[in-house]
């Protein structure tokens, strides 16, 4: 096989995988491996956070031992030269202890809900940029900081380009994703960014009007355009990349019952209804635990939802789901703290347990950051396997 | 100093914007480089995702 | 004279606007009634403790309530701290987020919850190290201690704390519980923890449990 055919083939697996109704020739297997991957090549993490060469060296070193049909993750995770342009970056960066803190910082207070639902550039502009950068915050931010700014993101975005093309040309990867296909509800954006874990939680009880606002607001600059977007694609999947769309949630795992029939799903609702007329897919991602909210996903065609779980088990949403494919599977705990057999004996069940007739992608439970996370003897264990089962 | 006060309007808004938008190189395709209404949704673009950071 | 079951009634629905009126009404009226008041609210947590475990509440709800509780407190301390409603002797613990763990929101609810269940808690903060943990164990006497971590790697800092207390001679005197997304009972017995919870009520439960043995 050419490059080209096979990164076309490993495509086919992940949708054969994803379609429910045809049985790829192997199960495919994703890499949800991130800083470890750094540590794993010898680098620490800020050397390789700060030089694309070093980062680019770390991810076809990471295919060059691994030997995987995808990787989700390529160096984006934690763009942290665009933020310190400016001089300030949320992410701490610890190398002697090998790991990567984000310190949450809310943007927006209770009780100017109403002023960002007014205006969210403009608060976005000068209250939110004040909140995160001193510079902006003094008033001594110049334009020559802002130029840094500029070019560093060209940078980032020269090196995403470099490296997707490099692992599709000289690897055979596809590329996780299809380009724009990535949705952003505002309620999520409000919990990650606008407000925080602790200021969300507060605003659904104490002014449900303000965070509905203020959601609105949001929703019509991140998650609108998205939306519409998908809306005027044509119809199909694109048949290059291993998935369509990817919908990763954090916010769900603060809400009862009733702020998710209200705030999230109707959100996903209308994106799953436009992937399913559109007969596309997506990799969906719920943080924590999604086992509350599966009787949701009951009626969605089979072919539209690819649910990667974190918490829940996997087995059990094969029962309880079986409209929808999986990817993942292979816990963390267990590569980093399990025997080689063990490993090996999880996946032999997976597979024959949950891809004899389709319908599974191997990968990693949660995205493997830590040293301890994963033992690297483990992983060629788990990789060997899937190469030799799948013949 | 003369660059200093004017580099001063950069966190208000829209004053801000408008100064960057006139003033910064963009990597906007040619067609798109003098187009007024795609350098400020780049650079509100950008402004967003600092904040995200 | 406010009526102490609504009062637990409102607590438990989180009903800020309504507790808040009947405690500002108990200090309006001198604080004499301020450790029935504080009573009637630890009632009110029991309330949402009960409603999480339905499944009626979540994560956000016993925020909140973390957050009410503490203004509850704000609002009665004055009175409770003048001997006009003492609480008892507490049992005293120590809750922290381990090395290198910057999370704090389990931790915080879980603060909340213990306190409202008598506990005097010493809250170490985040990204604690496992000799701070056994220093203050040691010099305040401290016997029972709760772990919290979000992150993987927090395993590794909670066994490394447990060992701390064994290299200081500590360990048996100490009954050590751990918390968080990546804790089990696999995860227990690697750290050598004396027990592990993922829910507030459980952790409150078994330190309580301790508390009364001890």
């Amino acid at each position: 096989m050419t490059n080209e055919e096979l990164r076309l083939y490993r495509a086919k697996l992940f949708r054969d995988a994803s379609s429910l109704e045809r049985k790829p020739e192997k199960i495919p297997h994703m890499s949800f491996f991130v800083t470890w991957k750094i540590l794993d090549a010898g680098y620490k993490l800020s050397e390789a956070m700060n030089d694309y060469d070093i980062m680019e060296k770390v991810v076809r070193r990471h295919q060059e031992e691994y030997g995987f049909d995808c990787i989700l993750e390529m160096g984006a995770r934690n763009a942290i030269r665009i933020p310190m342009a400016l001089g300030n970056c949320s992410y701490y960066v610890n190398d002697e202890a090998g790991t990567v803190n984000y310190v949450d910082k809310a943007i927006c207070e209770h009780d100017e809900l109403r002023e960002l639902a007014a205006d969210v550039k403009k608060f976005f502009w000068e209250k939110g940029m004040a909140r995160k950068y001193d510079k902006w915050a003094d008033g001594t931010v110049t334009l020559e900081d802002m130029q840094r700014v500029v070019d560093e993101q060209t940078a980032f975005m020269q090196y995403m380009g470099r490296i997707t093309q490099i692992m599709q040309d000289e690897y055979a990867l596809p590329p996780y994703a299809a380009p724009k296909g990535y949705g952003y509800i505002g309620l999520d954006f409000m919990f990650n960014t606008v407000r925080g874990i602790r200021g969300l939680s507060i605003d659904m009880r104490k002014d449900k009007g303000a965070l509905q606002e203020a959601c609105a607001a949001l929703n019509e600059i991140y998650y609108k355009p998205g939306i519409d977007a998908l809306r005027a694609a044509p119809e199909g999947p694109a048949m290059h990349a291993a998935f369509d769309y990817d919908l990763t949630l954090l916010c769900h795992t603060i809400l009862n019952n009733k702020q998710f029939a209200e705030y999230l799903w109707p959100f996903m609702k209308e994106t799953l209804d436009v992937l399913a007329e559109k007969k596309m897919t997506v990799r969906l991602f719920m943080e924590g635990s999604s086992k509350r909210f599966w009787e949701y996903f009951k009626d969605v065609p089979k072919g539209v939802i690819v649910m990667h779980p974190e918490q829940d088990d996997v087995f059990e949403l094969r029962k309880e789901l079986p409209n929808v494919a999986i990817l993942g599977g292979m816990p963390v705990s267990l590569l980093g703290t399990g025997t080689k057999e063990q490993c090996v004996d999880r996946v032999r069940r997976l597979f024959e347990e949950l891809g004899r007739d389709g319908g599974f992608m191997l990968t990693q439970d949660k995205m493997v950051s830590f040293r301890n996370d994963a033992n690297p003897e483990n992983v060629k264990a788990v990789c060997n396997f899937v190469r030799e089962y799948n013949g | 100093m003369e660059e200093n006060r004017k580099d001063a309007v950069i966190p208000t808004y829209p004053e801000g914007l408008e100064y960057l938008a006139e003033n910064l190189r963009l990597p906007l395709p040619p067609a798109l480089a003098d187009n007024m209404e795609a350098r400020k949704n780049f650079i509100f673009n950008l402004i967003g995702t600092l904040v995200r950071q | 004279m406010i009526d102490f079951e609504e009062l637990a009634q409102a607590m438990g629905e989180l009903d800020e606007d309504a507790v808040k009126e009947m405690l500002n009404e108990v200090m309006a009226d001198g604080g004499s009634q301020a450790a029935k008041a504080m009573e009637a609210c630890q009632k009110g947590m029991d309330i949402v403790g009960s409603q999480f475990e339905s499944g009626e509440y979540f994560v956000g709800d016993l925020i909140f309530a973390g957050e009410l509780m503490t203004d509850a407190v704000g609002i009665l301390k004055d009175a409770l701290v003048s001997g006009d409603g003492g609480s008892g002797t507490k049992a005293k613990m120590i809750l922290c987020t381990v090395k290198d763990d910057l999370h704090d929101i389990g931790k915080n609810i879980v603060r909340s919850m213990l306190e409202a269940g008598g506990f005097e808690v010493t809250d170490l903060g985040i990204d604690v190290p496992p000799e701070k943990i056994v220093e203050t164990a040691r010099e305040n006497n401290i016997r029972i201690v709760g772990l919290s971590g979000v992150l993987t790697l927090a395993i590794d800092s909670m066994k490394n704390t447990v060992d701390a207390f064994k290299a200081a001679g500590m360990r048996d005197d100490v009954k050590i519980i751990i918390g968080g997304a990546p804790v089990s009972a696999d995860a227990c017995a690697h750290v050598g923890a004396d027990a592990w919870a993922i829910n507030p009520q459980e952790t409150v439960r078994i330190c309580s449990d301790w508390a009364a043995q001890l």
